[in-house]
């Protein structure tokens, strides 16, 4: 197998129902080998929804 | 979830073209010094509309989650249908949460090798939020009324029509049999008019705005849920819940469609008689609740990250690097 760089894949969100409708996404990119998240919020906010 | 970055916009009172502008001055910026592999952006808000420009700008490809959502109507929702409009016009991938939400984009000419029909991830959420957290949310039924949950925050919503949603609960609320919940959005239009119809009347109940865990339960513990908000429509039917939109126009025909909710609009009479048809009619009622949701199994999460994950590897086999 050929070593493959990770990508980074950003999630981009200011309000809280981006953030809920994005958690899942985010969870399965987590779990993914070959990929990784970042998150990047624009507004205010930030309580974290789930951890 | 913790943010890795976090621009720390004040929202509050904000107009869109200038939270718009500040956004995209300061993610583009952003994008060109890190140089993300992929941005990915979900549903109709500012954020959403902007975050695609500025990845444009740096050629870093978008990815758009619950693509295809339209009224028809470029200012109704204003902004959102403008907001995914436009997103649609950026993005490289089209996640669209239903078959409807895919026609709609073929129809607009998007390339069908980039639309994928995964469900809404707002149901995974859901399951997920329920399974993790404690029922704390507030107003546990004191006796056996049934919970009527009510939210209204759009902003074409404000105004005359929003009073007619108000008389409509108070008249709701003096049947006796129900306990009227209502979290109240911070808008100060909202705010006024509530205040003028539903202070101080019996089984109404003004609570803040509620967390989404608390929320998500509160929702599980109520009989039949008004509301002009698109979230809720989708998440309802998968606890088995009634949704009656207060709306004239709903970007989500698949609810109505399943019949697991009902299309009544801002006028007083019709939300007053369909509540009332639904609380006194027990066929009714059943035939409402149950329990298909054809927004999602809540497994698009996971269908979401294995595509783009794919896109991405085969992008880059190709030798594609724009």
């Amino acid at each position: 197998m050929l070593h493959r760089k990770k990508k980074n894949v950003w999630l981009v969100f200011g309000t809280r129902p981006e953030a809920v409708k994005m958690a899942p996404v985010y969870v399965a990119l987590k779990e993914m080998e070959d990929v990784y998240p970042s998150i990047c919020i624009t507004a205010q906010h930030r309580e974290t929804i789930m951890s | 979830m913790v943010p890795d970055y976090d621009l720390n916009l004040m929202s509050t009172g904000q107009k869109p073209h200038g939270i718009g502008g500040q956004a995209l001055a300061m993610l583009g910026d952003l994008f060109e010094r890190h140089r993300p592999d992929m941005v990915l952006v979900q549903g109709d808000t500012t954020t959403t509309f902007v975050a695609s420009l500025a990845a444009f700008y740096n050629r870093v490809p978008v990815g758009h989650v619950e693509a295809g959502l339209r009224t028809g109507r470029l200012d109704a929702p204003f902004p959102e249908e403008a907001n995914r409009v436009l997103t649609t016009r950026i993005a490289d991938l089209h996640f669209a949460p239903t078959k409807g939400a895919a026609k709609a984009l073929l129809d607009e000419g998007v390339d069908s090798g980039t639309v994928h029909v995964t469900g809404n991830t707002v149901i995974d959420a859901l399951f997920l939020a329920l399974e993790i957290s404690e029922d704390l949310s507030p107003h546990q039924a004191e006796d056996n009324r049934r919970v009527l949950l009510v939210t209204a925050h759009r902003r074409e919503s404000f105004g005359p029509q929003m009073d007619g949603i108000f008389k409509a609960l108070r008249r709701l609320a003096q049947r006796g049999d129900v306990q009227v919940v209502i979290p109240l959005h911070p808008n100060p239009n909202v705010r006024r008019s509530a205040e003028m119809f539903l202070m101080d009347i019996e089984n109404i109940t003004v609570i803040e705005p509620v967390k989404y865990l608390p929320f998500v339960h509160l929702m599980s513990r109520s009989h039949l849920i008004l509301t002009d908000s698109g979230g809720i429509q989708e998440e309802a039917p998968s606890l088995g819940i009634p949704v009656l939109v207060m709306r004239e126009v709903t970007e989500r025909p698949e609810a109505k469609d399943a019949g697991v909710a009902v299309l009544v609009g801002t006028d007083e009479d019709t939300i007053y008689n369909e509540a009332c048809r639904l609380l006194d009619n027990q066929e009714h009622y059943d035939s409402m609740a149950q329990r298909k949701n054809p927004f999602g199994d809540g497994k698009a999460g996971g269908r979401i990250a294995d595509i783009t994950s794919r896109w991405l590897f085969s992008k880059a086999q190709k030798g594609e690097n724009r």
